[in-house]
C-alpha cells in the first residue's frame, strides 16, 4: 500500500514521463510531418514539466530574499533554465515549419512515406537547383 | 664525410631521380643521362659506404620518433651493405637495359615509369638500412605502392585484374600477418630494435606456443618472400614491362622481403633461441615443410607454364624459398648460403628476365613453344640466358653452383637429411623446365617466315646489359668465397 | 588552478564569431562577410594559441558575472578544450578559405552573407559546447550549433536538401532531449550543474538505479549525436545534401564534438564520481563501434556517389575512434585522440576535393568522373593523396593513430576485437581503393567524355594544399601531437580519476 500511495504522490513525474513517450511515439511513427513537430513539442513539454517539478520543495515559498522570514524557499534554478529551453524549442519549431514549407512547395505533399517514394524516383544526384529561383510559384 | 650522410645520399640520390624524371618528362635524353649519372653515382658510393664500414665506422641514428620506442631509424650492418651494393650495381645495369627496352618496345608515360622504378630503389634500400620493425614496415608497404603503378603501366583489362591480385595480397598480409606481428612483439618484449642475438633472449617467461604463432604471422606476413600459399602476388606482377619483372620482381622486391625476414629470424628471434624453442616443440624441425613445399609445388607449376615470363615468376619462387629454407635452417651456415642464394639467384634472375625481355621486344614472342631456333637469331640473348638457366639449376662453374653447395652443407650440419631429398628433386625439376628451352633454342631451325614485318631487331643497350649479368653468374663462382669469408668475420 | 592574465580571452572564443555573426546581419556585403567569418577563424587560432602559451596545458577558468563557480555559469579550458579548440579552427579556417572560391557560384550573390552568417553561428556553437563547463549552457549550444547546422543543410542546392535538414533537425532534438533529461535528473540527484562540482557531488553517494537511468539518458543522446550504430543512417544524407563547403566542415567536425561531449560528460564526469566500475557499460559502446565500423565500412564500399562514400567511411571511421575510447586505456585514449584529430583533416581535406569536383565538373559520381585526371590535374592528385592516407596507409598521417588503436587492442588480449579491427582496416583499404582504382585505374578517357565547366579558383586549391601540407607535418613530426595527447590524458583523463 506504501508503495502504491508513493507513486500516486508522485503522479506529475508518470505524468511527465508519460508526455516524453508519447512525444517519442508520435515523432517515430506519424507520416505527417507537422504532427512530427508536434510530437516534438510534447517531448520538450514532458522535458520542462520534469525539471519544473524536481524545483517544487515541499512547503516551499516563492523564492524572493526576505530576511524577516525563515522560509524553505523553492528552487528558482530550474524555472530559469526551462525559460531558456522553452526559447530554445521555439526556435527549433520555427526553423522545422519553415523547412515543412519549403518541403511541401517542392514536393507538394508533406507525407514522409510519399516524400520518400518521390526521392527514390527522382535521382537525387542529379537535381542541382539553382537556389534563387527555386522557391517560385510551382 | 661521415658515414651516416653517406648512407643518407645513397638513400636520397634514388629519390632524386624520383623527381627528376616527373619535372624533366619533358626532355627524354637529359633525363636519362641524369638518371644513368645518379646511378652510377650511387654505386660508387655504396662502395666508399663499404669500405667506410669495414674500416670499422658504425651508425646507428634515428629520425621521426613518436616516443622512446617508436621512432623511424637506419643503420649498417654487414648483409646490408652487401645487399646495398648490389642493388645499385643492378640498378646502373637494368637502367641501361630498360632504356633498350622502353624505346624499342614504344612505350608511353616514360617520365613516370622511370620516376616510380627509382622510387622503388630509393624503398628498397631504406629497407635494407632500417634498424628496427617499424621502419622496415613502413618502407615495406612504401615499396609496394610504388611498384603499383609499374605492375600497372599498360592499363589493359588484364592489367587491372592482376593489380587487384598483387595489391590485395601484399598489402593484405602485410595488414592481418605482419603489422599484429610487430605490434604484439612491441607490447612482449617492449622493443622492436634489431639486436644481436635476438630479442626474445631476453625476454622472461615466455609461451613457446605464442612465439611459434608469431613466428608464422611473420613468415605469412611478409609475402614478398613468395611462400605459398601467398605466392599469387609474383605471378600476377608478370604484367609489367620486362625491366620491372626483372629489377623488381626478380631482385629488388623480393630479395627485400628475404632479407626482411633474415633480419626477423637473426635480430628479432635470435637463432639459438629459436633453436630451443623448436626443439622444446618438436623432434625434426617442421617448419622446413613450409619452404620445401613450396620448392616442389612452384617447380611443378613452372613445368607446366607456357609463358616464358610466368614460368620465370613461379622459378623464382621456388628459389626464393632456397633462401627461407638456408634461413629457417637456423644455423650460421644456413645464413651464409642464404646470402651466397641471394646474390646468385639475383644475377641469374635478372639475366633471365633480360632475355625474355628482349626476345618479346625484339622477336615478339612470349611463349616457350615459339622459342624454336631462337638461338641462331639472336646468339647473345640466348648464351646469357642459357648461362643463368644453368645456374638456376646448380651446374658447376656458375653462381647458382656455389649456392646450392653451401645449403646443402647447411642442412648436412644442422642433420635434417630429409631435406636433400628435396633439394635434389628440385634440381631434377629446375632441369626438366629450363633445358628444353635451351635445346629448343639452339638444336632446331629458326622457321622461315616469309613474312616481312617479322624481323628481329637489335639494341646494343639490351645486350650490353645481358652480357654483363651473364659475365657476373659466371664471376660468383670464383668469389663466392671472398663473401663468405666477409660473412664470417 | 591558474588564473590567466587576460582571462576575458576564453569567452572571447565565443563571443567574437557570436558578434561576428550578428554583424553580418546587418552588414550584406558578401565580400566583407567572407572576411568576417575567415578573420574570425584566424582570430580564434591566435587567442588558442595565447591560451596554450600561457597556460602551459593546466585548466583555466572564467566565471560569468563573477559569479563563483558552483554557481554560475564557468568557462573553462584545459589541454583537451584547446585540442578540440586547434581542431576546429583550422578546420573552420581551410573551408573559409575553400568557400571563398565555391560560395557564390554554389549559393548564388546574394545569400553569401546569409551562409557565412549562419556557419559564424555553427562555429561559435561548437566552440562554446567545448569552453563550458556547466551542462545546460552545453545543452544551450548544442542546440544553436544544431540549428545552424540544419540552416545550412537545408541550403544545399539538391531538392531534398531541406528534407535531410528536417530529418537531421528530428534527430537532433530527439538527442539533445535526451541529454537534457540526462542533466535534468543528475541536478535532481546531486543539485548542481557544474562539471567539476558534479564529480565531487556523484562521488559522495552511493550508486542507485536512477542514477544508472541519468546516465543512459545522456548516453542515448550523445551515441545519436555521433552516429554509432544503430542511428547512423541520418549522417550520410546531411553530409551529401549540405552544400560543399558546409559538409567539409560538417565532416570534420561535427561527430567529434559529440565525442568530446561523451568524453566531457562521461568520462570526466560520470565515470570519475561514480564508484563502481563502467566496464560493462564501456564494453556495450564498444560492441557498438565495432558494429558501426562495420556498416559504415560495408555501406561505403556499395556507393557511387562519392560523398555518400566519404561520409559513410567516417561513420566507420568514427567507430574506429570510439573503439579507441571505449578500450579505456592510455593506448587507446592517444590512439583515439590522434585519430580524430587526422581523421577531421583528411575528411575535410577529401570533402573539399570533391567540392572542386562538384564546381568544375558538376557532379560527384564516380563512374561519371572516370578519367578527369588529365583535366583536373590538382584535384586527382590530392585526391589520390587523401585517399591512400584515409585508408591508414603506413607512412600516412592517420597510420600512427590505427598503429596505436591496434596496440592498445592486442595489449586488452581481446581476440574478437583484434580480428574485428584488422577487417576493419582492410575494409577501410578496400573502399579506399574503390576511389583510386574508379578516378585512375579505370580511366578510359575515350568513352567517357567528361567537361570542365570552369576552372577552379585559387582561394580552392590553396585551402587544399594547406591541408596537404598539415597532413605532411602529422606524418612526419607526430611527436608533437603525441605530446599534446600525452599531456591530456595525463591531466584531464587519468590523474584526477
Amino acid at each position: 500500500m506504501q508503495y502504491w500511495t508513493n507513486i500516486l504522490s508522485n503522479y506529475p513525474y508518470i505524468l511527465a514521463a508519460m508526455m516524453i513517450v508519447i512525444g517519442l511515439y508520435i515523432l517515430i511513427f506519424e507520416q505527417n510531418l507537422i504532427k512530427k513537430v508536434i510530437g516534438m513539442n510534447i517531448m520538450q513539454g514532458g522535458i520542462i514539466l520534469f525539471f519544473v517539478l524536481i524545483a517544487k520543495i515541499k512547503g516551499g515559498v516563492s523564492p524572493v530574499y526576505n530576511p524577516n522570514l525563515e522560509e524553505t524557499f523553492s528552487n528558482p534554478i530550474p524555472h530559469v533554465l526551462m525559460l531558456t529551453a522553452i526559447v530554445v524549442g521555439i526556435a527549433v519549431s520555427a526553423v522545422a515549419f519553415s523547412l515543412i514549407y519549403i518541403i511541401y512547395k517542392r514536393y507538394g505533399t508533406i507525407n514522409e512515406v510519399e516524400l520518400a517514394m518521390i526521392n527514390k524516383r527522382d535521382d537525387n544526384d542529379h537535381l542541382l537547383l539553382d537556389w534563387d529561383t527555386n522557391e517560385g510559384e510551382k | 664525410m661521415t658515414l651516416k650522410y653517406l648512407i643518407l645520399l645513397i638513400i636520397f640520390l634514388p629519390f632524386l631521380s624520383f623527381l627528376n624524371s616527373l619535372w624533366l618528362n619533358k626532355h627524354p635524353t637529359i633525363r636519362e643521362r641524369l638518371n644513368a649519372a645518379i646511378a652510377v653515382i650511387n654505386f660508387i658510393l655504396s662502395i666508399v659506404a663499404y669500405n667506410k664500414f669495414a674500416a670499422g665506422e658504425f651508425v646507428n641514428f634515428k629520425f621521426i620518433a613518436i616516443n622512446s620506442y617508436l621512432y623511424l631509424g637506419f643503420y649498417t650492418e654487414k648483409i646490408t651493405m652487401i645487399f646495398a651494393i648490389m642493388v645499385n650495381f643492378l640498378w646502373i645495369i637494368s637502367m641501361i637495359y630498360s632504356i633498350g627496352y622502353m624505346y624499342s618496345h614504344k612505350e608511353k608515360h616514360l617520365g613516370r615509369f622511370f620516376a616510380f622504378y627509382c622510387l622503388s630503389i630509393s624503398f628498397t634500400l631504406c629497407i635494407a638500412f632500417s634498424s628496427n620493425l617499424i621502419t622496415t614496415f613502413l618502407f615495406y608497404e612504401a615499396l609496394t605502392l610504388a611498384t603499383f603503378p609499374l605492375v600497372a603501366h599498360k592499363l589493359t583489362p588484364e592489367t587491372k585484374i592482376n593489380v587487384k591480385v598483387y595489391l590485395s595480397i601484399l598489402i593484405g598480409t602485410s595488414l592481418l600477418f605482419f603489422l599484429p606481428a610487430i605490434i604484439t612483439t612491441l607490447l612482449y618484449l617492449g622493443s622492436i630494435n634489431y639486436t644481436l642475438g635476438g630479442l626474445f633472449i631476453r625476454a622472461e617467461n615466455t609461451n613457446i606456443y605464442m612465439v611459434f604463432l608469431l613466428l608464422l604471422l611473420f613468415i605469412f606476413g611478409v609475402a614478398k618472400t613468395g611462400i605459398m600459399p601467398v605466392h599469387k602476388w609474383l605471378p600476377a606482377a608478370m604484367v609489367a614491362p620486362t625491366p620491372v619483372s626483372a629489377l623488381l620482381h626478380a631482385v629488388a622486391v623480393v630479395k627485400s622481403g628475404v632479407f626482411v625476414f633474415i633480419k626477423i629470424i637473426i635480430y628479432i628471434f635470435g637463432i639459438d633461441y629459436l633453436n630451443v624453442v623448436i626443439s622444446k616443440m618438436f623432434t625434426i624441425n617442421w617448419l622446413l615443410v613450409i619452404p620445401c613445399t613450396t620448392i616442389i609445388l612452384a617447380s611443378i607449376v613452372a613445368l607446366y607454364q607456357d609463358n616464358l615470363k610466368k614460368m620465370l615468376a613461379y622459378s623464382t619462387i621456388s628459389q626464393l624459398s632456397y633462401i627461407v629454407l638456408g634461413v629457417l635452417l637456423l644455423s650460421n651456415a644456413g645464413i651464409i648460403s642464404s646470402v651466397v642464394n641471394i646474390l646468385a639467384h639475383a644475377f641469374a634472375k635478372i639475366t633471365l628476365f633480360f632475355a625474355a625481355g628482349s626476345i618479346y621486344v625484339l622477336a615478339h614472342k612470349d611463349k616457350i613453344s615459339q622459342l624454336k631456333g631462337i638461338g641462331r637469331k639472336m646468339p647473345i640473348t640466348m648464351t646469357a640466358f642459357s648461362i643463368a638457366a644453368l645456374s638456376m639449376i646448380g651446374f658447376p662453374l656458375t653462381g647458382g653452383f656455389m649456392g646450392k653447395w653451401f645449403l646443402l652443407k647447411g642442412i648436412w650440419e644442422s642433420s635434417q637429411h630429409w631435406v636433400i631429398f628435396v633439394i635434389i628433386a628440385s634440381t631434377v625439376l629446375n632441369a626438366l623446365y629450363f633445358l628444353p628451352v635451351i635445346i629448343n633454342a639452339f638444336f632446331y631451325k629458326y622457321p622461315e617466315n616469309k613474312d616481312e614485318a617479322e624481323v628481329i631487331k637489335k639494341s646494343p643497350h639490351m645486350d650490353a646489359a645481358m652480357i654483363i649479368t651473364a659475365a657476373c653468374v659466371l664471376m660468383l663462382f670464383i668469389y663466392s668465397s671472398n663473401f663468405i669469408s666477409i660473412l664470417t668475420k | 588552478m591558474n588564473t590567466l592574465q587576460y582571462s576575458f580571452s576564453i569567452p572571447a572564443i565565443v563571443v567574437i564569431p557570436l558578434l561576428a555573426a550578428i554583424v553580418l546581419l546587418f552588414v550584406r556585403k558578401s565580400y566583407f562577410s567572407w572576411l568576417v567569418s575567415f578573420l574570425t577563424c584566424l582570430i580564434v587560432i591566435a587567442i588558442s594559441v595565447y591560451i596554450l602559451i600561457a597556460n602551459n596545458f593546466n585548466t583555466t577558468a572564467y566565471n560569468f558575472g563573477n559569479f563563483i563557480p558552483p554557481f554560475g555559469i564557468e568557462y573553462t579550458t584545459d589541454a583537451l578544450s584547446i585540442f578540440f579548440v586547434f581542431l576546429l579552427s583550422i578546420v573552420g579556417f581551410l573551408t573559409a578559405l575553400w568557400s571563398k572560391g565555391n560560395i557564390t557560384a554554389e549559393l548564388g550573390e546574394k545569400n553569401v552573407y546569409l551562409y557565412n552568417c549562419v556557419f559564424l553561428l555553427y562555429y561559435a556553437g561548437s566552440l562554446g559546447i567545448i569552453l563550458t563547463n556547466d551542462l545546460f549552457n552545453l545543452f544551450v549550444f548544442l542546440e544553436i550549433s544544431s540549428l545552424a547546422s540544419y540552416i545550412l543543410i537545408a541550403m544545399g542546392k539538391r531538392k531534398n536538401s531541406p528534407l535531410a535538414a528536417f530529418d537531421a533537425l528530428v534527430i537532433g532534438t530527439v538527442s539533445a532531449s535526451f541529454y537534457l533529461f540526462g542533466v535534468g535528473i543528475l541536478y535532481m540527484l546531486f543539485g548542481t550543474l557544474n562539471a567539476s562540482d558534479l564529480v565531487l557531488q556523484i562521488s559522495k553517494y552511493p550508486m542507485t538505479p536512477i542514477l544508472v537511468l541519468a546516465i543512459t539518458m545522456l548516453s542515448v543522446g550523445i551515441i545519436i549525436k555521433i552516429a554509432l550504430f544503430p542511428v547512423l543512417w541520418w549522417l550520410p544524407q546531411t553530409y551529401q545534401s549540405a552544400p560543399s563547403a558546409m559538409s567539409a566542415f560538417l565532416a570534420g567536425v561535427s561527430s567529434k564534438v559529440g565525442i568530446y561531449i561523451l568524453i566531457k560528460v562521461i568520462i570526466m564526469v560520470v565515470a570519475r564520481g561514480v564508484h563502481i566500475s563502467l566496464d560493462n557499460y564501456f564494453e556495450l559502446l564498444l560492441v557498438l563501434s565495432v558494429l558501426s565500423m562495420f556498416t559504415g565500412g560495408l555501406l561505403a564500399l556499395k556507393q557511387d556517389n562519392l560523398k555518400l562514400l566519404l561520409a559513410f567511411s567516417s561513420v566507420s571511421q568514427l567507430g574506429a575512434i570510439m573503439v579507441g575510447i571505449s578500450l579505456f586505456n592510455f593506448y587507446g585514449m592517444s590512439a583515439a585522440l590522434y585519430l580524430i584529430i587526422t581523421h577531421a583533416f583528411i575528411k575535410t581535406a577529401l570533402f573539399l576535393c570533391v567540392g572542386n569536383l562538384i564546381y568544375t565538373f558538376g557532379t560527384e559520381k564516380l563512374s561519371e568522373l572516370r578519367g578527369f585526371g588529365p583535366k583536373a590535374q590538382f584535384t586527382f592528385f590530392a585526391i589520390i593523396f587523401f585517399s591512400l592516407s584515409l585508408a591508414g596507409l603506413p607512412g600516412t598521417s592517420l597510420f600512427w593513430g590505427k598503429f596505436y588503436l591496434l596496440m592498445s587492442v592486442i595489449q586488452s588480449d581481446n581476440w574478437f576485437l583484434i580480428v574485428s579491427i584488422i577487417l576493419a582496416s582492410v575494409l577501410t583499404f578496400a573502399y579506399s581503393w574503390k576511389i583510386i582504382s574508379q578516378l585512375w585505374i579505370a580511366q578510359d578517357s575515350s568513352v567517357y567524355l567528361i567537361v570542365a565547366h570552369k576552372k577552379i579558383p585559387i582561394y580552392m586549391n590553396l585551402a587544399i594544399i594547406i591541408a596537404i601540407m598539415l597532413n605532411i607535418y602529422l606524418t612526419f613530426f607526430p611527436d608533437a601531437t603525441y605530446y599534446f595527447i600525452e599531456q591530456i590524458i595525463n591531466l584531464n583523463i587519468v590523474s584526477q580519476g
